[in-house]
């Protein structure tokens, strides 16, 4: 059975609704995230277009600002709770980790 | 030096990994691709470069925009920043490349592709599953003609044509449907991990279809030999040419003229349909125009009948109406003529004897059983009900002396029921066979006389 959409993130939707946690146009994005995870997460033009496009219509995010065809977006109290939830998730995987394998065994 | 390109290659919509894999070979070779069109793609000549590639779907897109849109624009811009610029775009389908040596690829999220693909792909696949229907339904038919009547078909150039072409169209809808629905559900499987699959479409078998298809057409011209008919296909081509060709024009024209995508699918649409019609119409009337006038005919002039009543009996009777029709192709031609007292006459109650036969010539060996089969079985389903419920057939036919005829073999037909020989007769000879049908019995002489006329 396929997943409710976003109740789950990926790597690349979880960074853009971080970014978005502060008023941020849609295009910057494509260079904070690599910033914000030190090239480890790149995310291309298209995937973004759509996941701003697909947030926005899910109510996640929404628009604040158009400045000619550069519009800006900010997240929603529903996106604050997914990327929480997301958060969360990672965290508890976390802890799994460490539960496992001790907190000297880092990766 | 030449500074412009064109190319036509038929990928399969989907198929973006091919459609990339070809716009980077050229560029290698130093064209760069300016403008997508129903005709093909066109280039420009740019120093030979290593360009990435990429086709992507704008799904809000159609052909009937005059321009991108604003949104559009927007989505050019996103992909501009990461260095991906437009090269071509035609309705939704964008092909972008990017001059860095390792760039951030357009779509980095399999799961969105795949989703946009397959929404891509609901609008193609209806049309695609209904070409595939009917090419089984042709294709399927021209091969059970082609091992239950064979001489029907391998003796019409244009059966034989159509029949090839529409065969060629079932395999390719088959294979490429095969091929997407195999790439979509291993690009299923591999969203969730995070991995691209390339696409596969079936652009070879496409070309092969065309060529099957452009060399079925120049068959028909070449074999076909009935007057008109070749001039009446050349119309008709042309005509299809001339609306394929108006029906772009009236769609760019508007584009041209900045009309809404409403207005110019509108428009559109309608010229499409009106020139069907009209181009239906057209060949209806020409066709039977041209048969009115004399100006198509099915060659029933230009063959002489070998056999006639008046060769068999001696008694002459210029109230005689011969009936002809020939179909050849360089596997076989076929001859029926069949030869009967006027409509009058028969009103008037005179019933003079009539005379039937079929020359059938088959010119490969290999064919030749296959033939002779089939004429053995042609009224196989001829049945009737007998008192006590049993379906029995009406004729069969049963081997007789080739003697008297000179043949090879040589069969007589027989009334099953009552298991009577009949006066009709399958003669054959070497790379010919006939299908004798006198309306009255033939005596010894006879028979010698109809062996030397329809002997090869």
């Amino acid at each position: 059975m396929p997943r409710p959409k976003f109740q789950t993130l990926t790597e690349q939707m979880y960074y853009i609704l971080l970014c978005l946690s502060r008023e941020c146009c849609g295009m910057d994005i494509m260079e904070r995230v690599p910033a914000m995870t030190g090239g480890r997460v790149r995310v291309g033009s298209g995937t973004l277009y759509n996941l701003l496009e697909q947030f926005a219509e899910a109510g996640m995010i929404r628009e604040t600002r158009a400045e000619g065809r550069r519009r800006s977006y900010v997240l929603t109290e529903k996106g604050k709770e997914a990327l929480s939830g997301e958060y969360r998730r990672i965290c508890a995987q976390a802890w799994d980790y460490r539960a496992v394998f001790g907190e000297e065994e880092q990766p | 030096m030449k500074n412009r390109k064109w190319d036509f290659i038929p990928f399969s919509y989907y198929d973006r990994t091919s459609m990339e894999r070809h716009l980077e070979k050229r560029a290698a070779q130093g064209w760069l691709l300016e403008r997508m069109s129903n005709l093909g793609w066109y280039y420009k000549r740019t120093e030979p470069r290593r360009l990435h590639f990429t086709v992507t779907y704008y799904l809000r897109a159609s052909q009937f925009d005059a321009g991108p849109t604003e949104e559009q624009r927007e989505f050019h811009d996103f992909c501009l920043q990461s260095g991906w610029k437009l090269a071509a775009s035609s309705g939704q389908m964008q092909v972008f490349y990017n001059e860095e040596a390792d760039p951030v690829p357009i779509d980095t999220e399999p799961a969105l592709e795949l989703e946009r693909i397959g929404k891509m792909m609901r609008r193609v696949l209806p049309f695609q599953f209904f070409l595939l229907v009917i090419g089984f339904w042709m294709g399927g038919s021209w091969l059970w003609s082609l091992t239950h009547s064979p001489i029907d078909l391998l003796s019409s150039a244009y059966n034989l044509a159509t029949g090839a072409i529409w065969l060629m169209l079932f395999l390719w809808c088959a294979a490429d449907l095969i091929r997407y629905f195999t790439w979509r559900h291993r690009a299923k499987k591999a969203a969730p991990l995070g991995e691209f699959v390339p696409t596969k479409g079936c652009h070879k078998l496409m070309l092969a279809m065309m060529a099957v298809t452009a060399l079925a057409l120049v068959y028909i011209f070449a074999a076909d030999r009935k007057p008109g008919l070749r001039l009446t296909l050349v119309l008709m081509l042309a005509g299809y040419a001339l609306m394929f060709l108006a029906v772009n024009g009236v769609k760019n024209f508007l584009k041209r003229q900045k009309a809404s995508r409403s207005l110019n699918r509108g428009v559109t649409l309608t010229v499409d349909v009106v020139l069907a019609f009209v181009l239906m119409g057209g060949i209806m009337g020409g066709l039977l125009w041209g048969l009115r006038t004399g100006r198509i005919s099915t060659m029933e002039e230009l063959i002489e009948p070998s056999l006639s009543v008046e060769d068999l009996t001696g008694v002459e009777d210029d109230r005689y109406i011969t009936r002809r029709q020939t179909d050849s192709t360089f596997l076989i031609t076929r001859r029926s003529f069949h030869q009967d007292s006027s409509f009058d006459q028969r009103q008037a109650g005179e019933n003079p004897v009539y005379l039937d036969y079929t020359i059938v010539d088959v010119h490969l060996p290999f064919l030749y059983n296959w033939c002779v089969e089939e004429l053995l079985h042609d009224r196989d389903d001829w049945t009737a009900e007998m008192e006590d419920g049993e379906e029995v057939r009406l004729y069969t036919y049963m081997a007789a002396d080739p003697e008297p005829w000179g043949a090879e073999q040589v069969w007589q037909r027989w009334w099953a029921v009552e298991d009577t020989p009949t006066g009709e007769w399958l003669l054959c000879w070497s790379g010919r066979i006939v299908e004798l049908e006198p309306g009255f019995d033939l005596t010894q002489a006879q028979m010698t006389l109809a062996a030397e006329k329809l002997a090869p």
